[in-house]
């Protein structure tokens, strides 16, 4: 009886005393605002606004007044807030978006605008992620126990939701038909949920991605040290390349992931192949991958033949070079390909598509380019560019010459 | 060890706990207000239109303002001195005693009038900076001598402690009421306890 009367009694004074706790929770939806220190519920923290937050926090606080008011911290918010914000971006969907307050929560289908968001040191706002991040275990092994969202091809949408996001990073012009639904439906589940659609793989729109990145995150430094440092790379390769009379420009048929589907106009390998100073032969093909007949291939003679085998052929996660090696053969021992110059020349090569199909498209493109125009780029390092990346900006523990299998055949061979 | 000992132990180790919870809880919550010294070029600085006032007259104060975008100031005006009147805006500056709080939001300086009355006093003022998160004290003039008026002895009900020259103002705690409340009756009910306890004691 007595230990039952004495048991009530610690669970009373415990729960009487985290009502603190609550009350400081409760702040956090402080009049019932979606952003902290707008009274008017326009989503702005105006400056009347502000200055009404100021002077009951400043009139409880120090003029021993009795007033509902934003605690410090929050306070703070809403200055930060007022001063910051909002800010717009038209996202790489040409969309136009309008962030109120600060994002801190959230879900990232692309395991693109991961990486890149990991380059901003930004990843703490990340609640969220897609099957494929969680997945690459050795790329991304942060987020290996992250709430999984499924893909843009399978969603799921009771975990985004679980996820409580402010904001969903979408493809931009991947299966765009896809990402079109997900943000359609998730308009349609939480009106509040603002979705951003980005791409971070191709070259012709990653600069303007990272710099929007930047500025919707508020790493705004993070983003120009990151530009910088890409830009830096693919200048160096753009002042040589522009250079090049196009005939000069090696002819190059790129099969990406299946035999005979390549790239087109519209694809991220294409912009690749250009920058990387080469005429891609089926830049007459409008849309992103498409297949293509073995005649036409051999009909148009590519000098060159560069393939991206599959999504699973080399990379990080593998010191195994027959995952590279066995597609070379099998191209190279195509019947229908034996007469065209690549084939006949040596000058077919099986680049990794995990480690070379998104942000990292800036490596790819020093690889290649050093392979098509080896005297032009003989002072160029891509595996040094390639190492770089991953310490200073990805902050991982990689050694190149160690691990990974990127390249067949490779360099120096 | 017995039972009636293991009982006993429980029963302490409940009754510290507690006792120990809502202190510890309570201190964590109170607000805490420090003024930082600061090294962020932000200055509010104050000067009086006189320094000698006479009595029952009133003078200016003007606060400058540099760095400070959005922010807060309160200035504590001493005994012997009233609060009339500022330019700034009503809906921004709120009084209380002899305290004055202005809301800053993009504001390069206030004035603000003030009744002399007797004697001599030191104004101060705290500012805050809600941006970069500093806050320090209200620099230049401080101190204002009524003229005519330095041995004039104050009326009884008027006698209060003098500022001193670095007092900041006193932040009011922020506990509710039921929080109030529920400590006491938890404390209360620790108080019956032991009043029971020490009776079954005396029964025993």
């Amino acid at each position: 009886m007595k230990k039952t009367y004495l048991f009530c009694l610690f669970v009373t004074v415990t729960v009487t005393s985290s009502l603190p706790l609550l009350q400081t929770a409760s702040q956090g939806e402080y009049m019932g605002v979606v952003v902290l220190g707008d009274l008017d519920g326009d989503k702005i923290v105006s400056e009347s606004e502000l200055a009404d937050n100021i002077l009951l926090y400043l009139t409880a606080t120090y003029l021993g007044e009795s007033n509902e008011h934003l605690k410090l911290d929050k306070l703070r918010e809403a200055a930060h807030i007022h001063r910051y914000y909002p800010r717009a971006i038209i996202d790489s969907a040409g969309r136009n978006v309008t962030i109120y307050k600060p994002l801190k929560r959230i879900v990232v289908f692309n395991s693109e605008t991961v990486e890149t968001m990991r380059s901003l040191n930004a990843t703490d706002k990340i609640v969220g992620v897609g099957e494929y991040t969680i997945k690459d275990k050795i790329f991304f092994p942060e987020f290996t126990n992250y709430p999984n969202v499924g893909s843009v091809w399978s969603p799921n949408y009771e975990e985004v939701l679980n996820c409580n996001p402010d904001a969903v990073f979408l493809y931009a012009t991947c299966s765009p038909s896809y990402c079109e639904a997900i943000q359609n439906k998730l308009n349609e589940l939480d009106s509040d949920i603002i979705v951003v659609r980005l791409d971070c793989f191709k070259p012709a729109s990653y600069t303007k991605e990272v710099e929007d990145l930047g500025y919707i995150l508020e790493k705004e430094e993070e983003a120009r040290t990151l530009v910088d440092f890409y830009e830096g790379v693919l200048n160096s390769i753009k002042e040589k390349v522009d250079a090049i009379p196009d005939e000069g420009r090696p002819e190059v048929y790129f099969e990406a992931y299946d035999r005979y589907k390549t790239a087109g106009r519209e694809s991220g390998w294409h912009q690749k192949l250009i920058a990387a100073g080469a005429n891609n032969i089926f830049s007459d093909l409008s849309g992103g991958y498409v297949y293509v007949d073995a005649e036409e291939v051999v009909k148009r003679n590519p000098e060159f033949i560069v393939s991206a085998p599959s999504y699973y052929a080399g990379g990080y996660d593998t010191d195994d070079i027959t995952e590279l090696s066995n597609p070379w053969k099998e191209i190279v021992s195509r019947p229908e390909l034996a007469k065209v110059n690549a084939v006949k020349n040596g000058n077919v090569y099986v680049l990794s598509s995990d480690a070379f199909g998104g942000v990292r498209h800036f490596v790819a493109i020093a690889y290649m380019a050093k392979r098509f125009h080896p005297r032009l780029f003989e002072d160029l390092d891509p595996k040094a560019i390639h190492q770089e990346y991953l310490i200073r900006f990805q902050g991982l523990d990689y050694d190149l010459d160690k691990h990974g299998v990127f390249v067949y055949p490779p360099f120096g061979s | 060890m017995n039972k009636n000992e293991n009982n006993k132990k429980i029963s302490q180790m409940l009754l510290m706990l507690s006792v120990a919870i809502p202190v510890i809880s309570v201190l964590a919550f109170a607000p805490i207000v420090s003024v930082k010294a600061t090294a962020t070029g932000t200055t509010v600085t104050r000067i009086f239109s006189t320094i000698n006032p006479d009595a029952e007259s009133t003078f200016l104060v003007t606060l400058n303002i540099t760095g400070l975008e959005v922010g807060g100031i309160v200035e504590t005006i001493p005994d012997g001195f009233k609060y009339v009147g500022t330019d700034y805006l009503s809906n921004r500056t709120s009084v209380s005693g002899n305290k004055v709080a202005f809301a800053i939001v993009n504001t390069t300086h206030i004035n603000y009038t003030v009744k002399a009355m007797y004697g001599t006093g030191d104004f101060s003022g705290i500012w805050e900076d809600y941006l970069s998160e500093n806050s320090g004290e209200v620099e230049g003039m401080t101190h204002v001598s009524v003229r005519g008026e330095m041995t004039q002895t104050p009326s009884i009900e008027n006698v209060t402690t003098p500022p001193t020259l670095t007092s900041i103002p006193t932040p009011t705690p922020k506990i509710s009421g039921f929080e109030v409340i529920f400590v006491s009756v938890a404390l209360f009910t620790l108080y019956l306890i032991f009043q029971r306890r020490r009776m079954r004691g005396d029964k025993g």
